[in-house]
């Protein structure tokens, strides 16, 4: 091929990048075409993974009895696994107040929220007629301190309702969704539309808000209730709870378990790659064998072909000396 | 590969892709030279499909009228 043969020494920063990213260490030593090689085959492993197992396979737990031992193998993978170690810590401060595993939603918000809404709204109008439909809009909402000295929320709704541009104020009694949530139930409780009891999802927060009047007294004149968007690292390889996981179990089935196992052979090839980036191939440039197989060309019978295949692959642990003994020139270390 | 996604697809076909992986992995951290590193790719996966074919043919005729 067109890359000019190196010396192999053993190059620990090339192996340092082969770690973050799988190929880096072999593009850095421009081995081009095993960088490219390993680049696709193991990330694409680790991200077809990810995929099969809707993005939540790859997460880190170390609670008992919830260890996600896996992830050991996962996090070889380099950077693409990383962010698990991150997000749990993240999980567990923005999450510390409650257990673990508590799927409850909020009562209160601690900073104040603007937000694309999608749900539904039943509203009590002022000719007595409730108006019960889906609605979408910008919602915002802000913590305020109620009469008894706890946490409460105010805010507004602005959408199109009953083919009418309106805005509404709202009130508590406020349910939410964890900030921080990898699969979070967002069927509706009250206002049901498709009968659904459960409905699970990374990337959407479930809110419920009351609708009230204005004023110094403000009254309750309906219900909102809906997701609103959760941003992509407050669920990205976020620790999955039990809920969530049961969920995934029921509805995946072997494909989950298809998903991570797909994720550990990732982890597991890269250290194939990180090794091959320090030191090397395991046997040479493999040159050495075309010029045996060129006096024989069915290498599969004869003395030369099995000469072959103990240099090349059927026995390891005997494989570094048949090469040493036939191609010393091709040994890690040694010019070509 | 992502044919596989659709529903429906048996579990089994998601093998596939991963041989095919392990097999160019394996033998690039053996290899330099990319013709070699594919041709023994090649074999090795012919092996790997051979071998789970082999196994799943004797747990079809085991569970055989089960």
């Amino acid at each position: 091929m067109s890359e000019p043969k190196r010396k192999f020494q053993p190059d620990p920063l090339a192996a340092v990048l082969g770690f973050l990213l799988p190929g880096a260490g072999h593009l850095y030593q421009r081995r081009y075409f095993k960088g490219v090689l390993y680049l696709v085959c193991i990330l694409g492993t680790f991200l077809y993974g990810m995929r099969l197992g809707e993005w939540k396979v790859v997460y880190f737990r170390w609670d008992q009895p919830h260890r996600t031992y896996g992830y050991l193998l996962q996090s070889l993978v380099g950077l693409p696994a990383l962010p698990a170690y991150f997000q749990s810590k993240r999980y567990e401060f923005v999450n510390h107040q409650r257990p673990v595993d508590d799927a409850e939603k909020w009562h209160e918000i601690s900073e104040p929220l603007s937000a694309p809404f999608t749900g539904r709204i039943r509203l009590q109008r002022e000719n007595g007629n409730e108006f019960l439909g889906a609605v979408s809009g910008q919602l915002t909402l802000q913590p305020v301190a109620g009469d008894l000295g706890q946490q409460a929320a105010r805010g507004s709704f602005t959408g199109t309702i009953d083919g009418k541009q309106q805005e509404l104020k709202l009130a508590d009694p406020l349910l939410i969704g964890p900030e921080r949530f990898a699969s979070e139930d967002v069927a509706p409780r009250e206002l049901l539309d498709n009968g659904r009891r459960h409905e699970f999802s990374n990337d959407r927060r479930y809110l419920k808000c009351h609708i009230v009047t204005g004023g110094d007294q403000p009254q309750s004149i309906g219900v909102l209730e809906g997701t609103i968007p959760r941003k992509f690292f407050d669920w990205f390889q976020v620790p999955v709870e039990a809920e969530g996981l049961q969920d995934l179990h029921s509805r995946l089935g072997k494909q989950f378990e298809v998903a991570l196992v797909y994720t550990w052979i990732a982890g597991l090839l890269n250290i194939l790659a990180m090794w091959d980036a320090y030191e090397g191939p395991a046997y040479g440039y493999g040159d050495e064998e075309q010029d045996d197989e060129d006096e024989s060309p069915d290498d599969s019978a004869g003395e030369t072909a099995a000469a072959n295949e103990t240099a090349s692959g059927t026995n390891e642990s005997s494989a570094p000396t048949a090469q040493a003994a036939t191609s010393p020139s091709s040994s890690p270390g040694l010019e070509t | 590969m992502w044919p596989l996604l659709a529903a429906g697809t048996n579990i089994t076909w998601h093998l596939v892709p991963l041989a095919i992986v392990i097999s160019l992995v394996y033998n690039a951290s053996r290899y330099e030279l990319p013709e070699r590193i594919v041709r023994r790719a090649a074999r090795l996966f012919i092996l790997i499909m051979l071998g789970m074919g082999a196994v799943f043919s004797v747990l079809m005729v085991l569970s055989f009228a089960l």
